[in-house]
């Protein structure tokens, strides 16, 4: 996994930022170490069409060790905020974290 | 820039009505607006739509000149604006600007959506359209699920509880059950909403707005000839709208919306009022949360006050600061497009002293706030007599 940091403040984004609110508008890619902690999350028991064979399923806002925040979706046993998660798979560009 | 005032306002009724197309919804409003405001179709010089995703639930694009010609006007620019569920309040923002800038004198503005065509899972793919496809979407999320991570994090860094979220709804559930449009006139209590149906944890059904049909208007001059339409003129003291980031990952603090602060900031400024002037407020509470951030936001209460405010009737009718007398858009209804404008007619009928059971005793501020999505987009609209 990798973010993109942002080479006039340093702040890091995940996906591909076109800008950073400082403004600037270089990148670097930097290797993300898959690791960081549960800034939201909730369990749906309800969801659009597509997804509604995975329910109940849960997502979270992650914040990265590197500081950018993704939503992503939790496999495995339910976190809680402030818990520590790890990258174990992406799947059609939805990153998949469990409790490290 | 000139005063503006709303001279006339119309509504349909709403809920689900299966025999009823968006053209018919959007007709009725706009034609009950001009007879209200005592306006004839060819002083109408610009008509302005605002609707999310009628190309979607209903399959009509241009939907902008269709409905104008279905209301009689000829050759008048016809513009729709969508901004998720601010489009109508956007579509009276840039109608209001116009007016005041004098470009125009007479413009009508309205908001309809038909959503009920669509089984319930679709409705949930269009809606979620409003948020960021690439990432939160992909990942699953639908907008329960995102106003769910707003209010499990409110809860984490202020102590609100599911009882301040399930006092939200039983309050604006007892309102609409006075509000003879509402979609949903039934009075809830405390012991329901906490134990209905989850949809997303924290969020059962009873924290969720309703899917409805329906369409509102308001018919917008500048007030030097108010005089002309209408002896009730509701004055337009302020108007904003800011815009933030769609995703909510993006955002650096999920418990406030920016783009609510920055459209209040200038809102308040314009109309030289502060929290504290305001009598009365129709907020957009599409979830339990929202309507307990929103209060925060606007400055009624200090941030994590909300909840607790909510509990203590400080937002009931009787109350201090009276919120969604109409019954919000839990009891009264949301059909997205509608719902900007639906709260400004609803603000105009509780200062006009016409809103029968549910009346108000002092209406001479009222404050509209309008959302899109998670926050990207916000219409702040101050009214005054």
């Amino acid at each position: 996994m990798t973010v993109a940091r942002c080479n006039g403040c340093g702040k890091t984004h995940a996906g591909a930022p076109r800008f950073c609110a400082c403004g600037g508008e270089g990148f670097a890619a930097i290797e993300a170490s898959g690791r960081g902690a549960v800034y939201s999350c909730t369990t749906l028991y309800a969801a659009a069409e597509r997804f509604e064979n995975d329910l109940p399923f849960q997502i979270a806002i992650v914040e990265l060790e590197e500081g950018a925040r993704l939503t992503a979706r939790i496999a495995g046993a339910a976190v809680s905020i402030g818990d520590r998660v790890r990258l174990v798979e992406e799947r059609g560009g939805v990153a998949f974290f469990s409790a490290a | 820039m000139r005063p503006v005032s709303i001279v006339g306002i119309g509504k349909t009724p709403f809920g689900v009505f299966g025999d009823r197309s968006l053209l018919d919804l959007a007709t009725e409003a706009g034609r009950k607006c001009l007879k209200n405001g005592g306006v004839e179709v060819p002083q109408v010089e610009a008509f302005y739509l605002g609707n999310f995703a009628g190309p979607a639930f209903v399959g009509q694009n241009h939907l902008a000149p269709y409905v104008a010609a279905g209301l009689g006007f000829e050759d008048i620019p016809a513009t729709r604006i969508e901004a998720a569920c601010a489009s109508s309040g956007s579509a009276f923002f840039h109608a209001w600007s116009a007016v005041a800038s004098g470009i125009y004198d007479v413009v009508l503005v309205v908001g309809v959506e038909k959503m009920t065509s669509q089984p319930a899972s679709r409705v949930t793919d269009i809606l979620a359209s409003a948020g960021d496809l690439g990432g939160e979407v992909a990942a699953g999320a639908t907008f329960p699920a995102l106003f769910a991570m707003i209010a499990r994090r409110h809860m984490h860094e202020f102590g609100t509880t599911r009882e301040h979220l399930a006092a939200v709804a039983v309050k604006n559930h007892a309102n609409g059950a006075r509000n003879p449009d509402a979609h949903m006139r039934k009075p809830i209590t405390l012991d329901q909403a906490l134990n209905g149906r989850m949809i997303a944890d924290p969020l059962t059904l009873y924290d969720c707005s309703l899917v409805s049909d329906g369409a509102a208007a308001v018919v917008l001059c500048p007030s030097e000839r108010a005089a002309e339409f209408s002896a009730k003129p509701i004055r337009v003291l302020g108007a904003a709208q800011a815009s933030d980031r769609v995703a909510l990952a993006d955002k650096d603090d999920i418990t406030t919306f920016r783009a609510v602060r920055r459209a209040a900031e200038k809102a308040y400024r314009l109309a030289g009022v502060g929290p504290k002037e305001i009598d009365l407020a129709e907020l957009h509470d599409c979830f339990t949360i929202a309507e307990i951030v929103a209060m925060e936001d606007l400055g009624f209460v200090r941030r994590g006050e909300g909840g607790p405010a909510v509990a203590a009737g400080f937002s009931a009718i009787g109350g201090e600061l009276p919120v969604n007398t109409s019954g919000g858009l839990k009891s009264k209804g949301h059909p997205v497009g509608a719902t900007g404008v639906g709260q400004l007619c609803d603000l105009a009928l509780q200062m006009r002293c016409e809103a029968g059971e549910r009346q108000v005793s002092r209406t001479g501020v009222g404050l509209a706030q309008n959302l899109g999505g998670s926050g990207a987009t916000c219409v702040v609209t101050i009214l005054g007599r």
